[in-house]
């Protein structure tokens, strides 16, 4: 299938591993994405005038529009919430690259490993969760992934708690104590897909690895190198 | 204490997007009845005014509805947060929203509920605020909510209109202003003072994986 692809801000720059690890991913699954063209910001949850968030949004559907394809897939949760609400009319398809995994897709992908004998805490965080209009369809999918590979699953109680990485740039105690909360309570591996968790989790982790869900995938293709 | 948000009875519930057009709850039509009876002015003045934050029921918030009406912060933030007062008046005082609030994981013993019922029954909220500081936009008490109240962005609203923001939030918008698009390192060299002066510096070793050089693109149609 052929979608648009709205990258946003972090994933130009500290969250550029998950976008190549959508690109790759996507590209291996046969999909095409074609990045929207001059995109801007999305206002991610810095915006408290919501006419000026959704206009935020709303520009960048409007810069899809001429690209005709499937859907916007936009990888950061905050950016396709955004989207998601910006387009009321479910007229342009917002999906995030979850959803291009989900169901029969996983028996599509090329497995050259598996992830048996290894343990791994899936977390969502928050915005992928909820509310629930913008919410991802299934919200097991990174659970179902990691199993259909072979993976051990821990840490279910966690996996919609807050990482408070929406404060860490204001209040990095809160940060702090959120993500170690979560911290204490996973085992293994985190998965994650959010950009402000992997960043929350990876500065407060003692020794738990925190990887994006696009790695986990790339390794058990053969395309990464350890995980 | 029962508590339902005066949020005044001139658009009444039904429209509301949380009511999903179905019937009217009853406690509502007692709220929008009690409004428009001059037996209710007869009953405030009976009793005198009452803090917002005192425990009181149902008949008494009624008596506040007027006073809530001319509360032109709560006007204000109703229209930055981008919903109508009768989609937060239908808070049914429950505090389930206080139950999963992620600030309250960080002992600060914060109520959503006390929050929107303070701004709408013509109390203060500051910048100080524990839940205008560091609520998380999580929408964990949106989803647990039996009307889907969406919290959060109330409370960015506050933000957006009592100037709460970080320096790095400031650089952000300011990136955004001049860009179209957050360039991760206009934003940090922003905040760069803040960043020393707060310790984030420290973790620099952790964040090597994040660091990359590219330059900044200047959106043109915006």
């Amino acid at each position: 299938m052929d979608y648009a692809y709205y990258p946003g801000c972090s994933l130009t720059g500290s969250a550029r591993a998950l976008d190549k690890g959508v690109r790759r991913v996507a590209a291996l699954l046969g999909h095409r994405l074609t990045e929207i063209p001059d995109w801007n910001c999305c206002g991610a949850m810095e915006y408290g005038d919501r006419r000026e968030l959704l206009a935020l949004s709303g520009e960048n559907l409007e810069k899809s529009k001429h690209l005709g394809r499937a859907g916007v897939v936009a990888p950061c949760p905050a950016c396709y919430k955004n989207l998601k609400e910006a387009d009321a009319g479910r007229t342009y398809n917002v999906l995030s690259p979850l959803e291009l995994i989900d169901g029969d897709a996983l028996s599509r992908i090329p497995a050259r490993r598996d992830l048996r004998g290894r343990v791994f805490t899936p977390y969502y965080g928050c915005i992928l969760l909820r509310p629930e209009g913008t919410a991802i369809r299934n919200k097991n999918v990174m659970e179902e992934a990691i199993a259909f590979f072979g993976g051990e699953i821990e840490g279910e109680k966690v996996k919609d708690k807050c990482c408070g990485g929406g404060r860490f740039f204001a209040g990095k105690w809160a940060t702090e104590k959120l993500s170690t909360l979560i911290l204490e309570k996973s085992a293994g591996t985190l998965v994650v897909f959010c950009p402000l968790c992997h960043m929350a989790l990876t500065t407060f982790t003692k020794e738990s690895k925190v990887v994006y869900l696009t790695d986990l995938l790339l390794y058990v293709m053969g395309e990464g190198g350890k995980l | 204490m029962t508590l339902l948000l005066a949020a005044g009875c001139e658009g009444g519930g039904s429209g509301s997007k949380a009511a999903g057009g179905g019937a009217e709850p009853q406690w509502l039509t007692v709220v929008r009845c009690a409004n428009s009876s001059k037996e209710n002015s007869r009953m405030q003045k009976a009793r005198g005014p009452r803090s917002a934050q005192d425990g009181f029921h149902r008949d008494e918030v009624t008596a506040s509805l007027p006073r809530a009406a001319g509360n032109q912060q709560a006007e204000g933030i109703v229209e930055l947060a981008g919903v109508r007062k009768q989609d937060l008046s239908v808070c049914l005082g429950c505090k389930i929203c206080a139950s999963v609030c992620t600030v309250n994981d960080l002992g600060l013993g914060v109520n959503p509920q006390e929050l929107l019922a303070r701004l709408f029954l013509g109390g203060e909220v500051g910048p100080q605020d524990d839940l205008v500081r560091y609520c998380t936009g999580c929408y964990r008490c949106t989803a647990a909510c039996p009307w889907q109240v969406r919290v959060p962005d109330v409370v960015m609203a506050l933000r957006e209109a009592l100037h709460v923001a970080s320096p790095f939030e400031k650089g952000f918008k300011a990136s955004v202003a001049a860009l179209g698009r957050v360039y991760e390192p206009y934003v940090f060299m922003r905040a760069l003072r803040f960043l020393i002066t707060e310790g984030y510096l420290k973790h620099l070793t952790r964040w090597t994986g994040y660091m990359s050089f590219h330059l900044p693109h200047r959106v043109k149609r915006r």
